[in-house]
């Protein structure tokens, strides 16, 4: 700003101000107020025009500043993470570089206190896209759940019950993808959860992955859920009884493609031996005709991954995988 | 062709064409600014809102608008912004990436507010509800922390670490 007031001016010429045709030259002066004694809305004000990073990074220059950020933390853009990993005992941040190139940062907890004060510290701060948890204390995580766009869940050697999955669900409202992967087996569920979490939670689901007989048991992939949901990719890996049919599969992708959906591709993994021994074609209403041959072992399975008629405006399938029983394709 | 030293700026006919509010400094020193520079003001305009003031016959007739938290100084840089922005559409606030400036307008904003070092244009500028001018100068205010260390930053702001080092250990 200009300099000093020396004296009492009467007119507004009596200043020299820079203009468009002045020629002022660039020189930074001290700056000479205190931003301690800026005015609330004022600091708000030059907050907003920071990045949620560099807003972080003010909150640790001292505590009046580290306490007016917390208290207008609802309104100040949180930091937005590419991905969340949480496993025991450690969590790693990746976070997108200025160049577009991911950065991962590993941090590891020194107590169960210092972990779930870390996710208490992120969960107001941060906008997650993809959340990984593995085989968390669950319990904790549940005290001070995140938010995020796709959740991936890995569960080994952790015990999630049914209810506290229903619950880590029912904590993702903008949650777009789900992949639950169970190695082992979960014990059945109550009579009512798999219609609560179908009609309430998988409803608005785009995207689902289930892998693992603990999956599958969580979810009863059949025709019905097929054709009850809109999913823009399901898949799923299924060694026990197939409950999906290639008539129930031919009635989904049918009925997606009258709505004009477009449908990316579609992928049936076919156990062993018997698929070897089979060439399977699902024939479409429009013609359109998928191809399911044993092609290439993969952990014991076959797996390909055909596409309909590329030269159609539907040109591929929306991804339905399941182990499906060979004499049951037409 | 010869100037029209009769529309110059201050000419007593100009002054008389034009349409001016009148303002009172919080040191009680007088200043004008003209109807479109005046009205980028959300505080004038809810004034003259509220006075029932809709045409130009009644602003003329209208006293003088007391600013008693605005310094002449800050005032006369506040009338220097606003005629430089009267020609210039509304400010959308929310919708910023419609405030697009072409880059004379950019190059004239950087240069008046290059020097800023006082918070008294941007006290103004909060107290008299204008928009372009109060986001210009958090914008500006924003890009001397922008990008700096938490070391950088202190220093530049004076800014005493108070601390203790187990608490910033426990931030990191």
């Amino acid at each position: 700003m200009a300099s000093e007031l020396t004296q009492q001016p009467d007119r507004r010429e009596d200043y020299d101000v820079p203009g468009p045709s002045s020629s002022i030259q660039q020189t930074r002066r001290p700056i000479v107020w205190r931003l301690d004694e800026t005015p609330d809305v004022i600091l708000l004000h030059i907050l907003k025009y920071l990045p949620p990073v560099e807003i972080e990074r003010c909150r640790v220059l001292c505590h009046w500043l580290e306490e007016f950020i917390d208290e207008w933390r609802s309104i100040l853009p949180p930091v937005p993470l590419h991905r969340l990993e949480l496993s025991p005992g450690k969590m790693r941040i990746w976070q997108t570089e200025s160049s577009g190139a991911y950065r991962g940062v590993l941090w590891q907890a020194t107590s169960t206190e210092a972990y779930e004060r870390r996710l208490r510290h992120l969960r107001r701060r941060i906008r997650v896209d993809c959340l990984t948890l593995r085989d968390l204390d669950w319990i904790s995580f549940a005290r001070h759940p995140i938010a995020c766009q796709r959740l991936f869940l890995y569960i080994a050697s952790s015990t999630l019950t049914f209810t506290q999955l229903l619950n880590l669900l029912e904590s993702q409202p903008n949650c777009r993808q789900l992949d639950l992967v169970v190695e082992g087996t979960l014990a059945p569920p109550p009579w009512a959860f798999p219609g609560r979490l179908g009609h309430h939670l998988l409803g608005r689901l785009e995207n689902l992955r289930l892998v693992g007989p603990g999956a599958l048991a969580l979810v009863p992939l059949d025709n019905s859920i097929l054709r009850r949901r809109q999913y823009t990719q399901l898949y799923a890996v299924d060694d026990g009884e197939p409950r999906v049919t290639s008539q129930g599969l031919i009635a989904v992708v049918d009925e997606w493609r009258h709505r004009g959906r477009r449908v990316e591709y579609i992928a049936l993994r076919v156990a062993g031996d018997e698929a070897q021994r089979h060439q399977f074609h699902l024939h479409f209403p429009d013609a359109a005709v998928v191809n399911v041959r044993p092609e290439g072992a993969v952990d014991g399975h076959l797996e390909r991954i055909s596409a309909l008629n590329r030269t159609s405006d539907t040109s591929l399938l929306a991804i339905i995988s399941n182990r499906v029983d060979p004499d049951r394709y037409e | 062709m010869a100037p029209n030293f009769e529309e110059a700026p201050g000419s007593s006919k100009r002054l008389k064409e034009e349409i001016l509010y009148r303002f009172h400094s919080k040191e009680g020193h007088e200043f004008t600014m003209e109807k479109a520079a005046a009205e980028l003001s959300g505080v004038v305009k809810q004034i003259s809102q509220d006075l029932g003031i809709d045409d130009d016959e009644s602003i003329r007739n209208m006293k003088p608008i007391p600013l008693i938290n605005v310094s002449s100084e800050a005032f006369h840089y506040v009338v220097k912004w606003c005629e430089q922005h009267k020609t210039m559409p509304p400010w959308e606030q929310d919708k910023w990436w419609l405030n697009e400036r072409d880059e004379e307008m950019k190059k004239w904003e950087n240069e008046f507010l290059g020097g800023l070092t006082s918070e008294q244009l941007f006290d103004a500028a909060n107290y008299m509800d204008i928009k372009c001018l109060l986001d210009k100068c958090a914008e500006t205010v924003a890009g001397m922390i922008k990008g700096k260390s938490v070391e950088e930053i202190r220093e530049i702001w004076e800014l005493e670490n108070d601390f203790t080092p187990e608490e910033e250990e426990a931030m990191k």
